[in-house]
């Protein structure tokens, strides 16, 4: 089922079947959000859809920590499904909508996370999301100091590993004691700090 | 150069304790005074750091603090902090993510988890009274940041002088810090890359300076650990020579700061632990993570970031080094190529 722009609020095209995330966004106008669900009782698979973005949005907003054997075990295992993925390939096809279902399933007041929706639920398993700067480690070259590399910039794929995260706690643990980091180096990693 | 000789003296000064010794209650509130002896456009870098470091030991406050990166991750705070001239402590409850209470006496940190119930107990290295001020604002900083006065703005209601420390190579990034006029606190730190970017910003949002904050009710609150499971992380101190590991050639800038052996369970002294190298060039740190093969199940080579965090694993040796730090991925790779196993 596809709905014609002007059903939708924020007056993006809806590519089809991203009429559950726009009915999640309540981004849906009084008539679309009527049709759309009296299609729900007929559409297993959006019902489906529906429960798994609950899911999502569940998990990402739950407080806590997420972080576990179990969820290190799923990291391993998406890294080892990702291998043969080509991220050229994937990462273009994010709609507006499918962008804005992003946004909404992540815990906006935690982080923000780029990446395609279908890997949502395996984003949400980990606390802080790192961006994959580079997958190759270049031999050190012109020491210019820079975030990421431009061309990778544009597009960065964002993991969330619970090893990096407890690196990064044992970082600002014996890291933050610096001229300038004391004392507001102490309060950012107490504010911005990884649950572990 | 009577910037530079008066700093001097104020290092000394907070060195050998005199400027709080024994003054007891007071010293929460004492003014700035010493530090606004020079004025701001004729800050040296080494005045601007001294003035920063010293604010924060005389004052009490309460604020709410807010720290955001380039990627759009927004966590904040409240804050309570207080010093009575022999220890500082603060208590920082986060109002964004996991629920959590930070408390810190001086090098003591306690991180109250109410969901699991648990305390954590750890140890900071130099956050004591006189926190980096061990042997003074490194004079050699001034070979890697300069500083630039921009003015004066106003944040959290409260007029700042705004310095800029730029970077003298790309080894590091550089940094606007809004220093309030009276006391010199840092009241907003941003981190800049080398195009001007802002990778991560801390600021208040609001802020009361001399606040009556009780120092006795804060360490009341800090030891009530009753009812509570206390953890606290396994280390060891040693030395990266004593592990078999050395650089080839120092990154320019970073000196070694402190080595230690750190495991999740007791087994500290075994094989398996993970050995942690830290460096710091004085305003930014970088530690070295060195894993056994056996404890890296999973671990790839890659370069990560998180705000002005940079995270670079690859295997060197015998071993996976992984190098985490505020500090632009360049330095990290510089790190990786002098990184040697000595055994």
């Amino acid at each position: 089922m596809s709905l014609p722009p002007s059903t939708v609020k924020s007056q993006v095209s809806v590519h089809e079947d991203d009429w559950v995330s726009c009915l999640m966004d309540g981004a849906l106008d009084d008539e679309a959000f009527d049709q759309v669900l009296a299609r729900m009782n007929d559409d297993g698979q959006a019902r489906a859809q529906w429960a798994t973005y609950h899911l999502i949005s569940d998990v990402l907003r739950a407080p806590g920590e997420p972080v576990g054997e179990l969820s290190s075990t799923l990291v391993l295992n998406l890294r080892e499904r990702l291998q043969g993925v080509s991220f050229d390939e994937v990462v273009p096809v994010a709609s507006p909508v499918q962008v804005q279902v992003a946004r909404s399933a992540s815990n906006d007041a935690v982080f923000r996370w780029r990446w395609v929706a279908g890997f949502a639920s395996l984003a949400a398993v980990v606390a802080v999301s790192w961006g994959v700067v580079s997958r190759e480690v270049p031999a050190p070259g012109p020491q210019l100091a820079q975030a990421a590399p431009p061309e990778q910039a544009a597009a960065p794929v964002m993991i969330r590993d619970p090893q990096l995260d407890e690196l990064l706690a044992a970082h600002r643990q014996l890291g933050g004691n610096t001229a300038l980091q004391h004392p507001s180096g102490f309060l950012r990693n107490a504010t911005f700090e990884v649950p572990r | 150069m009577l910037s530079v000789f008066g700093s001097g003296w104020r290092v000394w000064a907070c060195v050998l304790g005199l400027s709080l010794a024994g003054a007891g209650a007071q010293a929460q509130v004492v003014s700035g005074e010493m530090s606004l002896a020079v004025p701001a456009t004729e800050r040296s870098l080494i005045d601007w750091l001294t003035r920063l470091q010293q604010a924060s030991q005389r004052r009490a406050y309460v604020g709410t603090f807010v720290v955001s990166s380039g990627d759009g991750v927004l966590s904040s705070a409240r804050i309570w902090h207080v010093c009575d001239g022999k220890q500082q402590i603060e208590r920082v409850d986060a109002l964004t993510g996991t629920p959590r209470s930070t408390f810190r006496r001086n090098s003591e940190v306690v991180t109250f988890l109410p969901e699991p119930r648990v305390a954590r107990f750890e140890q900071r290295e130099g956050m004591g009274l006189f926190p980096g001020l061990r042997e003074g604002v490194d004079p050699g900083l001034v070979e890697f940041y300069q500083p630039r006065q921009m003015g004066v703005e106003r944040v959290a209601g409260l007029e700042a002088d705004v310095v800029a420390l730029q970077p003298r190579d790309g080894l590091r990034f550089g940094y606007r810090i809004w220093s309030e006029r009276r006391s010199g606190l840092a009241i907003k730190v941003q981190t800049l890359d080398a195009d001007g970017r802002v990778l991560e910003q801390a600021a208040f949002s609001e802020i009361q300076m001399d606040a009556p904050v009780r120092m006795d009710k804060l360490v009341q609150l800090m030891n009530s650990t009753e009812g509570w499971r206390v953890e606290r992380s396994a280390m060891v101190k040693t030395t990266a020579e004593a592990e078999g590991w050395a650089l080839k050639k120092p990154v320019a800038g970073f000196k070694s700061v402190s080595c230690y052996r750190r495991s999740s369970s007791a087994q500290v002294a075994s094989q398996d632990a993970l050995v942690q190298w830290v460096f710091s060039d004085g305003l930014a740190s970088v530690s070295l993570f060195l894993h056994p093969l056996s404890r890296s199940k999973g671990l790839r080579e890659g370069l990560s970031s998180a705000g002005a965090t940079h995270m670079l694993t690859q295997r060197v040796a015998d071993a996976w080094m992984t190098a985490v730090g505020e500090v632009p991925p360049a330095t990290l790779k510089a790190f990786a190529s002098a990184l040697e196993r000595r055994r």
